[in-house]
């Protein structure tokens, strides 16, 4: 846990300060220790969720290298833990045993998300197709 | 939050003068450089001996034990070696065969070259001065710098091994001083720039080691006398493109020659440089040299006279390889900002 702790990097911004961009480079994750964080779609306008202590985002930047998918603002003033791939990766060089842990459980997290997101796509499928076949009886 | 982060800007400009400072004030900054072009290239191995279980403190002393150690014993059997040559270079060039070829290139140079004024010119005594005045610098520098030597030998694996150790936590506080909204870009900035300098230091380091041991034996085959001197100095200058081999082959000439009278050995030396060159670029350079950092021509002279002018010899010698840090900082700098949106 020492070694984890040793590789993050402590953040503090006020409020409606800007932690990472859409778009930009994303290098890994946060997790919040305190305050609450917004993360928002710019090329939607809309806001996509709002997290706070203990909640965590920028996870998949840890794993891939596309562009950050959606703009992460500081809603209050936070406090939060910066988890960086390169970190991550000269930890997996040092210790290989502990990376694997980490990443094992990254990749738990990510397929619960994946799990979830499937299941809400579902459920929209559902719901259209139900809209879908009111509108056609409507229509008849 | 604006005032917050200009002055965060503020202390970063005050520590990045402050390391110009650091570079300008001449001795200590040598001696930085190199500690840290050395830790640098030690990192992966102290990393390895770490992912052996061992913490960070046991891997950086375990391989600053072994090296310092390994230099003991280097010194315990080369310095013999080397005072034996630089004795024989006190005494050499004294034989018949020197005599004869200096002689030949007198009565050449005096009946080619008399219009220059050089009618008159007596090379054997040129040829005596050049030697003691050679041999008082070694002197004067083994005597007078013998204490800035002992404290270099000394504080040199002194800072290795506390950047080794305390490295990754430096690089941490000073990621903590960037400002947020620059924040990620400096991690990757780092990062890229640590990838590539990685490769580039330690391909540089790796292959002038090679280099440096192939013209040794290469010259003790070719029975040319000092060979280790010239060996290790030829690998040294391999450090600098373009003028650095030639550097590297000239002594070896000069002294094959005048100890054997033959002239024919100049063209042997020649063919065996360039033959070590040839295996260099086909066999070294691609699989040590990974990445490459291209300088140009001119920027590489400019580099070496001002690493010359501030440091001296040792100052020509890692010229080229901070001005490819430099210029990897820079690219990569660029081409990272270019991913940001810093304006908006």
């Amino acid at each position: 846990m020492a070694a984890v702790v040793r590789i993050l990097h402590e953040r503090e911004y006020q409020a409606e300060e800007i932690i990472f961009r859409e778009n930009e480079p994303g290098m890994g994750m946060y997790i919040i220790h305190t305050g609450t964080v917004a993360i928002i779609s710019e090329s939607g306008q809309l806001q996509l969720s709002e997290l706070s202590d203990g909640a965590f985002f920028g996870d998949v930047a840890l794993l891939d290298d596309a562009p950050r998918s959606a703009t992460a603002v500081a809603k209050t003033a936070c406090k939060i833990f910066g988890f960086f791939q390169p970190d991550l990766f000269a930890l997996m060089e040092r210790d290989p045993q502990l990376g694997l842990k980490i990443v094992f459980r990254l990749a738990r997290l990510i397929a619960e998300r994946l799990r979830k997101t499937n299941q809400r796509v579902q459920e929209l499928n559902q719901e259209l197709q139900k809209i879908k076949s009111a509108g056609m009886t409507h229509a008849s | 939050m604006q005032v917050r982060n200009h002055k965060k800007i503020l202390w970063l400009s005050l520590f990045l003068l402050a390391c110009l400072f650091i570079i300008f004030i001449g001795g200590a900054a040598k001696l930085l450089i190199i500690a840290a072009l050395l830790a640098y290239i030690l990192d992966p191995l102290a990393t390895r001996i770490e992912s052996r279980g061992l913490s960070r403190t046991s891997a950086a002393t375990l391989l600053m034990a072994t090296l310092i150690a390994g230099l003991i014993l280097m010194l315990v059997v080369l310095v013999p070696l080397l005072f034996d040559q630089l004795k024989s270079l006190q005494t050499g060039f004294g034989g018949e065969k020197t005599s004869q070829a200096m002689e030949r290139l007198q009565t050449m140079v005096r009946s080619r070259f008399g219009f220059l004024g050089l009618a008159d010119v007596d090379l054997m005594e040129k040829m005596t001065a050049l030697k003691s005045g050679l041999l008082e610098k070694i002197s004067k520098f083994l005597i007078e710098d013998s204490i800035s030597l002992i404290v270099h030998s000394v504080s040199i694996p002194f800072i290795i091994f506390f950047l080794l150790k305390d490295g990754r936590e430096l690089k941490k506080r000073l990621i903590r001083m960037v400002p947020n909204r620059y924040f990620e870009f400096s991690m990757d900035l780092i990062h890229k720039m640590d990838q590539q300098l990685g490769n580039y230091l330690r391909g540089q380091f790796l292959d002038a080691l090679t280099f440096g041991a192939l013209a040794t034996i290469a010259l003790w085959l070719l029975d040319v006398k000092y060979f280790l001197f010239i060996g290790v100095f030829a690998g040294m200058a391999n450090l600098i493109p373009y003028v650095g081999p030639i550097a590297g082959m000239i002594p070896a000439i000069v002294v094959s020659v005048l100890d054997s009278g033959d002239a024919m050995r100049a063209v042997y030396v020649i063919l065996t440089f360039a033959g070590l060159k040839l295996i260099d670029d086909v066999f070294i350079q691609p699989f040590v040299v990974a990445q490459s950092v291209d300088l140009h021509p001119v920027l590489v002279l400019v580099a070496i006279i001002i690493g010359g002018h501030l440091f001296g010899i040792l100052g020509m010698l890692i010229a080229v390889p901070c001005t490819g840090f430099f210029k990897v900082v820079l690219c990569e700098s660029l081409q990272t900002l270019k991913k940001y949106r810093f304006t908006a």
